[in-house]
């Protein structure tokens, strides 16, 4: 209700002759104002307009002048006009930018591209008041800092341990600041330069994925199933063994779900022809056609895994005695072989350390069409070759293949199950931390790299698929990675449980097991070793560098006519070849969109400079889609408003890792301002109640479970503020995609 | 009225060529003229049209400003009290006064800030009825806490008038308070 003001000489003065006054007086003077209501966004946008007319007048004049200098102009102004309008310009050039003494008071200072992990280092020519110097020290943006002297050198180091990247810093020393003898310095210093862009991109793409992984359309299949058995040659239909032992098929898309054994199915394998699931039940050895036609039990001998060799099943049995002679494995005709892999290995013979050969049982009598092979009783992780002529499996803790006439244990043993390649030429398996290839005997290994590189580290042993594009996937309950067959190209997804990926013919998808449920999902870093992400950052890239040239033709090229129709009429610019004019690009984040080939969503920031001072930016979102040709272009675009810059917080980039929405800024901020800033709806507008967590520039959002669909949206009010209590220079919104952040969603109903 | 700061000559003379540097200004007097122009028009929207008037008029006619010695703040209320005039003139606040003040509550004393509340609604409802002139006056120097000179440049009058309008202004508070407390 009241305040507390110091006396008012003025006001004494003059009631001093009629002091009944003076209690009125009193009362009216410390009698407060309610804060009035204000919307800091009314505040902010009028900021912008207002500079933005200030620019406006400013070329105006600047403009003016240059007419006035040309020729004619100048020769009706005369002379005295001459000398005014002269007068005027070198007002006008020195108010473009703080007067700079750094040549007489620093002999070194950052300028142009620096790394942003390096501290700024100002080197006075002379000795300096330490004390003055601090604290008439400014950072836009708004940088917590401590400082450390070592003679006349000025070492400043952000709180954060690293400026923020893409960043243009203005660092002024006011005139306040001292030299050691006390002499005031005449003039503000002033410092500006940029930081670089992170080595990776600063924007880690959606859901905590690397570069070389684009994962989307994650979707329920199968609630409850127990195994995936395997895909079929066209890569629609997924068959699987559920929780009662079903034997059953599901669309990729999840419909024309199919039951094709009841249950008591162990163990399945599905031809290479696709047609065909040989199973274990109840003891037997059966064949079934997968629409369930034509069933035939094989042979009744209690078998503990089955594959296919050709157009053969083969079966594994377990035996305390080996028995002789060997049985070789069935050579498949080549009417029914596989289809030939895309990559040829020599198919290794196995030669060495022959230990008793196995053969097919005695006390069983293979139906035609089957071929047995024993294996000890002990034997595990057991993985026919796709073409059917090996079999490795684990023997306690060695590593044994079998090509049913000569077993060889490997020299250095496998920690896992191994994966085949398509072509059955080799294996790939992980063992002592680390992920290695080798030739199906154990020769050739190689290791690709270490399963920590993969954030695969900890006890969990991953499952491996290997795809008939020679790329690799590792699921565990906790991350999924993806790595090529040359230990290229890696990259994972964190926090989110893909077990036993298997991949689809295609290797465009993959089935794989989260919370005992079947799941599919789209990879699209499959052929050439690069994902979607990628590509489309290097059509952007070429985009925005393009249009920085002032190239139009060029940027044109890489529209479609969707796209050129959105940079045409009110759309955003092509190019600008007026002032400011664009000066850099960056990326602020980058999303698959869910849905398969539903493209890519870039949102990129524009920063428009007058010479070398950045004075605006504007963000502009990118949508790309793959045309019939497979060549990625840019579809749709559409631009956010122009924000003044070095006025108030900036995000710098955006990207959602599993159940977190990470959002890094230019700017310190006021962590008191962040709670109530921070807004995320799902796509009907609901608030999401989220927990929101901030250090070092960086607001971590952590998101409940939710439904896997496209829509959500993180706000940030320019309520939210920096350490200096500037207002973030404009509303941020972040649309993203929640494919990737749910743990347990809801099954969807076909 | 806050004390300028120490630079402020130098970024009001950048300001007339650099839009960055008047950009500073507005950073630094938005709130002030903010919270003027409502707590005369009582209107979150007309706050912010004449707000954006002030601030619009002031980059307009920057370049015509002449430092007088008095503070830059003086000559942006100047500005604002033409556009509250204006805008007052048109539309009168319709909100009542009442709601412009706190209201103390809880703790010890609560029946004098009740009666302290009551005084000081009553006593600037008093204000509302001064002639223009008067009630500027008064607004500037007993909410701003504007000096008598810096409230002269405002009202583009002499200080002695500004004192005769304060001093009149208080008058007729204390003759018409004396009065609605009967």
């Amino acid at each position: 209700m009241s305040r507390r003001l110091p006396p008012d000489p003025e006001l004494e003065d003059l009631f001093a002759r009629d002091p009944s006054l003076e209690p009125y007086a009193n009362l009216l003077r410390t009698s407060r104002l309610k804060e009035p209501p204000l919307d800091p966004a009314f505040r902010s946008a009028l900021r912008r307009q207002i500079l933005e007319e200030a620019w406006r007048r400013t070329e105006r004049r600047s403009s003016l002048l240059a007419s006035l200098f040309r020729g004619p102009g100048l020769a009706w102004a005369g002379a005295s006009m001459a000398a005014v309008l002269l007068a005027i310009v070198v007002v006008q050039l020195s108010g473009q930018g703080t007067p700079v003494t750094q040549v007489s008071y620093l002999s070194s200072y950052p300028t142009g591209s620096v790394n942003a992990d390096q501290p700024i280092t100002l080197t006075f020519s002379q000795p300096m008041d330490h004390q003055t110097v601090e604290q008439a020290i400014h950072i836009e943006p708004a940088t917590e800092v401590k400082f450390s002297w070592q003679g006349n050198q000025l070492t400043i180091v952000p709180a954060a341990s690293s400026l923020a990247p893409n960043t243009q810093y203005h660092v002024t020393i006011a005139p306040t600041a001292t030299t050691a003898t006390g002499k005031p310095i005449d003039k503000p210093i002033a410092v500006t330069f940029n930081t670089q862009t992170p080595p990776s991109p600063a924007p880690t793409p959606n859901a905590g994925r690397s570069p070389g992984i684009g994962l989307a359309g994650e979707r329920l299949l199968e609630p409850g199933a127990v195994s995936i058995v395997g895909w079929s040659a066209d890569g629609a239909t997924i068959f699987y063994i559920g929780r009662s032992g079903d034997l059953g098929s599901v669309g990729a898309d999840g419909q024309q779900r199919q039951t094709i054994v009841r249950d008591g199915v162990r163990r399945a394998a599905l031809s290479p022809s696709g047609m065909q699931l040989a199973y274990i039940r109840a003891g037997s050895v059966a064949v079934v056609g997968t629409d369930g036609s034509g069933l035939q039990v094989l042979a009744q001998v209690d078998p503990i895994d089955l594959g296919w060799s050709g157009a053969r099943i083969v079966y594994a049995i377990a035996s305390e005695v080996l028995p002789t002679p060997p049985t070789a494995l069935p050579t498949a005709s080549p009417a029914a072989s596989p289809s030939p892999s895309p990559s040829s290995r020599p198919t290794p013979v196995p030669a060495v350390s022959p230990s008793p050969a196995p053969s097919s049982s005695p006390s069983s009598s293979p139906a035609p069409g089957a071929q047995a092979l024993t294996v000890q009783a002990q034997a595990s992780n057991l993985s026919f070759a796709p073409d059917g002529k090996h079999l490795v499996y684990s023997l306690g803790s060695a590593t044994v293949v079998s090509d049913g006439t000569t077993v060889i244990t490997w020299a250095q043993p496998a920690g896992s199950a191994v994966a085949w390649s398509p072509d059955s030429a080799s294996v790939a398996f992980t063992a002592d931390g680390a992920l290695f290839t080798a030739a199906p005997d154990g020769s050739r290994r190689l290791q690709l790299t270490t399963l920590g590189m993969l954030a695969l580290g900890g006890p969990e042993i991953p499952t491996v698929s290997w795809s008939s594009t020679d790329q690799l996937l590792l699921g565990t309950s906790k991350v999924l990675s993806t790595i090529r067959a040359d230990g290229s190209n890696g990259g994972d997804v964190r926090d989110v449980e893909y077990s036993h990926p298997l991949w689809a013919p295609a290797a465009t998808r993959f089935a794989f097991m989260r919370g005992g449920d079947l799941w599919v999902a789209n990879l699209s870093s499959t052929g050439g070793g690069s994902s979607a992400l990628d590509d489309a950052g290097k059509v952007v890239d070429s985009f925005m560098q393009a249009r920085l040239a002032g190239d139009s033709a060029k940027a044109s090229s890489l529209l479609d006519s969707d796209g050129r129709q959105a940079y045409a009429g009110d759309g955003p610019p092509l190019v600008i070849t007026t002032d400011p004019r664009p000066r850099r690009y960056y990326v602020i984040s980058a999303q698959l969109l869910p849905g398969a080939d539903a493209g890519v969503q870039y949102v990129v920031r524009l920063v428009l400079a007058r010479g070398s001072t950045e004075v605006f930016a504007y963000d502009e979102t990118l949508t790309l889609q793959r045309r019939s040709s497979g060549t990625l272009m840019i579809h749709a675009a559409k631009a956010g408003p122009r924000t003044p810059l070095g006025n108030g917080p900036s995000v710098v980039s955006a990207a959602v890792r599993g159940r977190q929405v990470v959002i890094a800024f230019d700017s310190d901020l006021a962590p008191e301002t962040i709670a109530s800033a921070v807004k995320v709806t799902d796509p009907t507008g609901r608030t999401v109640t989220v927990k929101a967590d901030y250090a070092n520039r960086v607001l971590t959002v952590t998101l409940p479970e939710l439904p896997p669909v496209t829509g959500y949206r993180l706000a940030l009010a320019t309520s939210l503020q920096d350490i200096d209590h500037q207002p973030l220079t404009s509303e941020f919104d972040f649309d993203f995609v929640a494919a990737a952040v749910m743990a347990s969603p809801s099954p969807q109903v076909p | 009225m806050q004390p300028p700061r120490p630079d402020e000559a130098r970024v009001v003379e950048r300001a007339k060529t650099d839009p960055e540097a008047f950009g500073e200004l507005y950073d630094r007097y938005f709130q002030q003229m903010y919270r003027f122009v409502f707590s005369r028009l009582r209107d979150q929207t007309a706050a912010e049209d004449v707000t954006s008037e002030v601030f619009m008029k002031a980059l307009r006619s920057i370049p015509r400003y002449q430092d007088t010695g008095r503070p830059f703040a003086a000559w942006l209320y100047q500005i604002a009290a033409n556009a509250v005039a204006d805008r007052y003139r048109a539309h009168r606040p319709t909100v009542d006064i009442d709601e412009l003040f706190d209201v103390g509550a809880g703790g010890p004393g609560l029946d004098d800030l009740a009666i302290r509340g009551d005084e000081v609604r009553r006593i600037w409802k008093i204000v509302e009825t001064l002639p223009a002139p008067q009630r500027t006056a008064m607004v500037l120097k007993f909410q701003e806490d504007m000096k008598l000179a810096d409230i002269a440049q405002v009202m583009s009058k002499s200080e002695g008038a500004v004192k005769l309008l304060i001093h009149r202004g208080v008058t007729k508070v204390r003759s018409s308070f004396a009065e609605s407390g009967r």
